[in-house]
């Protein structure tokens, strides 16, 4: 029993060593770089991973139900677009709801393409990636459009709480209320099953393109919610904004431990997943470190934790396999089978 | 017992027949319709100097997409290194020409291609790491060595022999056509006639029974990477020296278009499924679908739509017939 | 047992249904009736249509001819969710459940107790579900995940679901197969209480020993249509087959006497702590031995052993006094040893290629020249095997995920036997495939022991060991634990052992 005891908490432990990893990250860039831990740069951390943030957590909920969504970026360009290019003539408010609104149909459609057509999320997702990029281009002709106040006049970069932006705390919020979700709710319980086993879900009744269909909503809103608020706190958009992160988005998730194939993983460690490779940017670009060698950095860090992860699961699969629990011992009699 | 209902069975048989014939041929119905729009809407499409142009535009897709092939059916799912390799290949390529000569920078920059390649694959194949972040990694630490290198500026093809190979044609063909045309000979034979193509099929269909069956599995899926490491360096170094000048960010984007020319050809994103017809017609049908809409004057800046909603098409179509056929 | 007495008025009554696919006719005005409190068997081959009618009574399939009442009232089933409103409920062989959610919210799947705003009450959930188990006398902590279950844990928790939403009509389809002998009581003492409170009980399966021993009354279907619907006191288990496939069942199990050649497979002390230990044998030329044993106690892991699949700790494997390397199936092949595994689907077929693709699997590299398959080689070597082993539909290029189980079942054996093995290593290759294809499989079996081939068949069956095998192993707990001639092999006698009753009486 006890030893059961024992291996269920390396188990536990073994499933929380994202947070490890993050803590070992801030740690090590703190002693590396001194200012790192300074409120301003923590709060620049939180700040400039928001954008990829916000697309993560939608993200995460996507690839809990087994899909993906590739079209994170472009709808990021296309939503900020939308709202620089309303802001004018709708006024603020409006102009930053419609905004979101576009990322939601982004992401209605990505839903209806992969629910009522079949088609595999990856090349549905890949077809409105390059699709609405097509959009945001038309939409902006091609250049960079801006508006004339930064946050349209609306009160964007004043702390919101303590130091934290309206970005960074939407990042925050969002992760809290979309972890409930995921964990108390009758929704959320029924979407991470819709991932674990279509198949179950369906009998037991319930409808799984119609949680397909909101993950992709969902992912596409807080697109949206990205773009309008990177678009806010730039005052510019641009058609190519989002093109290089669908890429970081989905490994920053499945840094998180979420897995491809659906039905695990946490909101919370997704934000985990974000929040280390926002920080070692934010410490490397302190300490003056050159891009390329960032990238370098963050390459292996995902590396690491990405071969560390598939070795933990390899000792388990390809080693001593562990056997099935039913043991003859605990058989009191019985007939093996029939006759 | 079938004779029994033997009477309604040719009817039958014969739409269904049909509806495999276009989930079979589908992609090559649709090159041609989409050709005979091209022809119908400009008189400059059926000419010699425009098919050039349609090859040369998705010429290097080409070598990229047949790779990414071998490795989608292998059960894979992608090969994000390629921005990184096609970059470093190039680059490896143009800066040791000068010092060891052009045949030898070849050489080197198509084996460190395979070279990541084996590592993809063996963090794939042998350690059962997630092959899209593995090979995402990979893709941006070569990316970060390259910019390193390089810096951000570009390296500049000096020798005369790289000249040559730029500018080279055979009989007006310019020199990379003939070359992925042989490419994409080698790679039928080898998908298609050969054992290891056989593997590779057999591995992404059904990983677990190909080991039952004796299968080299772990080599065949590090294989697959390999070759995919290969073409991406083949087609890095026949980039830059065509532009006479490399530098990190030339590869950007030739992962998702390999992908999607794959995708659209009609190969399984699952595995197990597909061919080189098949990925050759997908790049052709992306570059003459390119090419229609400059011709028919569709803006550069909604292409993107146009694209986006043929890649969802194309493959929605392909379910539907699919779902017909096995009714 | 009275039927009369033990059951109520019909709760389910199927009148004439009928269902066409493309050109098939996969069921031909059936009728069928499942009363209150009675257990009501289903019994017939693959593709006699039992799953079909199944499928039509929850609610997947429209039936396209036929009625459908529950309680004397018509009803419609526009889909799952509508059969399952009126009471149905279904208990399907594959125990597909969600892996990484707890055993109660598996149990409640889909109706989660919730409070107003949405929000699961967690406490709630666990005490009604423990609450369910209880009643089902389960011995299950509702609070494990479910991936870390055993197949008939599982299976518990699927029962528990399926009478989570308090049903009138349970459907268990092929509930043993994957179970030990222990569960199976385990599950036959559940479907009784079921009965007792009334529940009527559809119950589907290939075991015919298990339908005596709990139906009240056996449906039988044969082709799509109604062979006949009898009480189970009228029938014996003769009965029961003739019904089905027209044949008796001494000639399900075809054995020939073979004399015996040298000894061609040696095991000597192979172990893998604490999986098996210290498993010797050997098997002859010609010799087919039978491995007996529950399931989970080792014999799949001492099997992929021999074949190389897993890596042993230690012990020598020989084919003809040649060692087999470890971990090297490509080097045990060419030792001549072959090996049908339990998972046909996942482990024994590549399910989307072709009959042919599938049945040279395993010998590519003879049929190529400097790594190039010779095609018409394939085809004629393809063709060889298909005729030799009876494939139907004898079509090279059909997909081998359009055939029957026992059809699929033969190109499993096929590939093994296109590198001619000296030794076949049989796992539970019977399982989930029809009576008539049964025999087929056996009678090949039979064939190759008679051209000099050494086998080991491992099955759960005892009717299948003890019928086939000239020597029995017992496997329990990962060792040896007894061994059988064919003479004196009794149920009771494997039984013992296996369940290490034996050994107990010994200490």
């Amino acid at each position: 029993m006890s030893e059961q005891r024992i291996t269920g908490l390396a188990a536990r432990l073994y499933g929380a060593r994202i947070y490890g990893v993050l803590i070992l990250t801030l740690v090590v860039a703190g002693i590396l770089v001194p200012s790192f831990s300074q409120s301003l740069n923590l709060e620049n951390t939180f700040v400039q991973a928001s954008p990829n943030g916000l697309m993560a957590l939608g993200e995460t909920l996507v690839i809990f139900t087994g899909c993906i969504d590739l079209s994170v970026g472009s709808t990021l360009a296309l939503s900020g677009l939308v709202a620089i290019t309303l802001q004018g003539s709708l006024g603020p408010w409006p102009a930053v709801f419609v905004g979101i609104l576009s990322g939601t149909a982004v992401g209605a459609l990505n839903g209806l393409i992969v629910t009522r057509l079949g088609v595999n999320a990856f090349i549905a997702t890949l077809g409105t990636m390059i699709g609405v990029s097509g959009v945001a281009f038309t939409v902006s002709g091609g250049q960079p459009l801006s508006a004339p106040n930064i946050g349209f006049g609306l009160p964007i970069n004043n702390g919101l709480i303590w130091w934290l932006t309206p970005p960074a705390v939407a990042f925050v919020a969002l992760c809290i209320v979309l972890h409930v979700v995921i964990t108390r709710m009758r929704v959320g319980r029924n979407l991470m099953s819709v991932g674990g086993s279509r198949e179950a879900s369906r009998r037991a009744g319930l409808r799984p393109n119609a949680y397909v269909f909101g993950a992709f909503v969902a992912s596409g809103t807080c697109s949206g919610l990205a773009g309008v608020m990177l678009a806010l706190g730039l005052a510019t958009g641009s058609p190519i904004i989002g093109a290089q992160s669908v890429l970081p988005v989905v490994a920053s998730v499945v840094l998180g431990g979420a897995s491809l194939l659906g039905g695990s993983g946490s909101v919370v460690k997704t934000m985990a997943g974000v929040l280390i490779i926002g920080s070692l940017s934010t410490a490397m670009d302190i300490a003056n470190v050159a891009s390329w060698d960032q990238d370098i950095v963050i390459g292996a860090v995902l590396l690491l934790v990405v071969l560390g992860g598939s070795l933990g699961q390899g000792a388990k699969r390809s080693g001593l396999r562990v056997p099935r629990p039913t043991t003859p011992t605990s058989a009191t009699g019985g007939a093996q089978g029939t006759a | 017992m079938t004779l029994s209902v033997a009477s309604h069975v040719p009817i039958r048989a014969r739409a269904g027949a049909a509806v495999v014939l276009l989930a079979r041929y589908g992609i090559y119905v649709g090159l041609v319709l989409l050709c005979v729009c091209g022809a119908l809407l400009s008189s400059a499409f059926l000419t010699s100097t425009n098919f050039l142009n349609i090859g040369l535009s998705v010429g290097y897709v080409g070598f990229v997409a047949i790779g990414m092939a071998f490795v989608v059916i292998g059960g894979s799912l992608i090969d994000l290194s390629i921005p990184g390799v096609i970059a470093g290949a190039g680059i490896i390529a143009l800066a040791t020409e000068p010092s060891i000569g052009a045949l030898p920078a070849i050489v080197l920059a198509i084996a460190v291609g395979c070279f990541v390649g084996l590592l993809n694959g063996a963090a794939v194949g042998y350690l059962g790491a997630n092959p899209v972040l593995v090979t995402y990694s990979a893709q941006i630490i070569i990316l970060g060595i390259a910019q390193a290198v390089a810096g951000a500026g570009f390296i500049y093809a000096h020798g005369a022999a790289f000249n040559w190979l730029g500018n080279a044609t055979i009989a007006g063909v310019p020199l990379v056509l003939p070359i992925l045309a042989a490419c994409l000979l080698g790679a039928y034979v080898a998908l298609s006639r050969s054992t290891f193509g056989r593997q590779v099929f057999a591995t992404g269909g059904g990983y677990q029974a190909s080991r039952v069956a004796g299968l080299p599995v772990r080599r065949v899926v590090m294989t697959t990477f390999v070759i995919s490491g290969a073409l991406a360096a083949v087609a890095g170094v026949l980039m830059s020296t065509a532009l006479g000048s490399a530098q990190q960010e030339i590869g950007i984007g030739y992962e998702f278009n390999a992908i999607t020319a794959v995708a659209i050809g009609g190969t399984s994103l699952f595995g197990g499924e597909g061919s080189i017809g098949r990925v050759l017609a997908g790049v052709l049908l992306v570059g003459v679908l390119n090419n229609v809409m400059i011709l028919a004057g569709v803006s550069i800046d909604s292409q993107g739509i146009v694209k986006g909603a043929i890649i969802v098409g194309a493959v929605a179509l392909d379910v539907v017939l699919r779902r017909v056929r096995t009714r | 047992m009275s039927t009369a007495a033990a059951s109520g008025p019909p709760v389910l009554r199927m009148r004439a249904i009928s269902k066409r696919f493309v050109g098939v006719h996969a069921l031909t005005e059936v009728s069928f009736e499942a009363r209150a409190g009675e257990i009501h068997a289903i019994v017939g081959e693959n593709g006699a249509g039992k799953s079909t009618l199944m499928k039509i009574l929850s609610g997947v399939h429209q039936p396209d001819g036929g009625e459908i009442e529950i309680d004397g009232r018509p009803v419609h089933f526009s889909g799952p969710n509508a059969s399952q409103e009126l009471g149905v409920a279904m208990v399907y062989q594959d125990f597909d459940l969600v892996p990484e959610l707890s055993v109660a919210e598996n149990i409640f799947l889909g109706c989660q107790p919730v409070s107003r705003l949405g929000f699961v009450r967690r406490a709630e959930l666990r005490k009604q579900a423990q609450a369910l188990l209880d009643e089902l006398a389960a011995d299950l902590d509702p609070s494990l995940t479910v991936k870390n279950l055993s197949a008939g844990q599982r299976q518990l928790v699927q029962i528990a679901q399926a009478c989570a939403r308090q049903p009138r009509i349970v459907v268990f389809d092929e509930p043993t197969s994957a179970l030990t002998g222990h569960e199976a009581d385990n599950l036959f003492k559940i479907i009784r209480r079921l009965k007792g409170r009334g529940v009527a009980v559809v119950y589907i399966s290939h075991r015919l020993a298990e339908v005596m021993a709990i139906a009240d009354r056996v449906t039988a279907l044969r082709d799509g249509c109604l062979v006949a619907t009898r009480d189970i006191a009228e029938v014996s288990q003769d009965d029961m087959v003739h019904l089905i496939v027209g044949r008796t069942i001494t000639e399900l199990f075809p054995k020939s006497e073979v004399v015996f050649g040298e000894p061609v497979l040696n095991v000597q002390g192979l172990s893998r702590p604490p999986v098996f230990d210290d498993i010797s044998f050997s098997v002859r030329a010609g010799e087919i031995v039978g491995m007996a044993g529950l399931v989970g106690a080792g014999r799949t892991e001492i099997a992929r052993a021999i074949f190389g699949l897993d890596k042993r700790a230690g012990g020598v494997v020989t084919v003809n006094g040649a060692a087999v390397p470890s971990g090297h199936v490509d080097a045990a092949i060419r030792a001549g040893l072959g090996f049908v595994p339990e998972e046909r689907k996942t482990d024994g077929l590549v399910l989307d290629e072709t009959v042919s693709q599938n049945l040279v699997l395993s010998s590519l590299k003879a049929l190529a020249k400097l790594g190039i398959i010779n095609r018409g080689r394939e085809r004629s070597f393809a063709q060889g095997l298909v005729e030799r082993l009876d494939v139907r539909p004898p079509q090279l290029n059909r997909q081998v995920m359009t055939l029957s189980g026992g059809n699929q079942q033969k190109v499993v054996l096929g590939k093994c036997l296109a590198s001619s093995p000296k030794v076949l290593i049989l796992d539970e290759p019977t399982a989930g495939i029809d009576v008539a294809s049964k025999a087929e499989i056996h009678r090949l079996i039979g064939a190759l022991a008679e051209t000099g081939v050494a086998v080991l068949l491992i099955s759960s069956e005892l009717t299948e060991v003890i019928a086939a095998s000239d020597r029995i192993l017992v496997v329990a707990g990962g060792r040896i634990v007894d061994e059988v001639a064919r003479a004196d092999a009794t149920e009771q006698r494997i039984i013992r052992g296996a369940t290490g009753a034996g050994e107990l009486a010994k200490a």
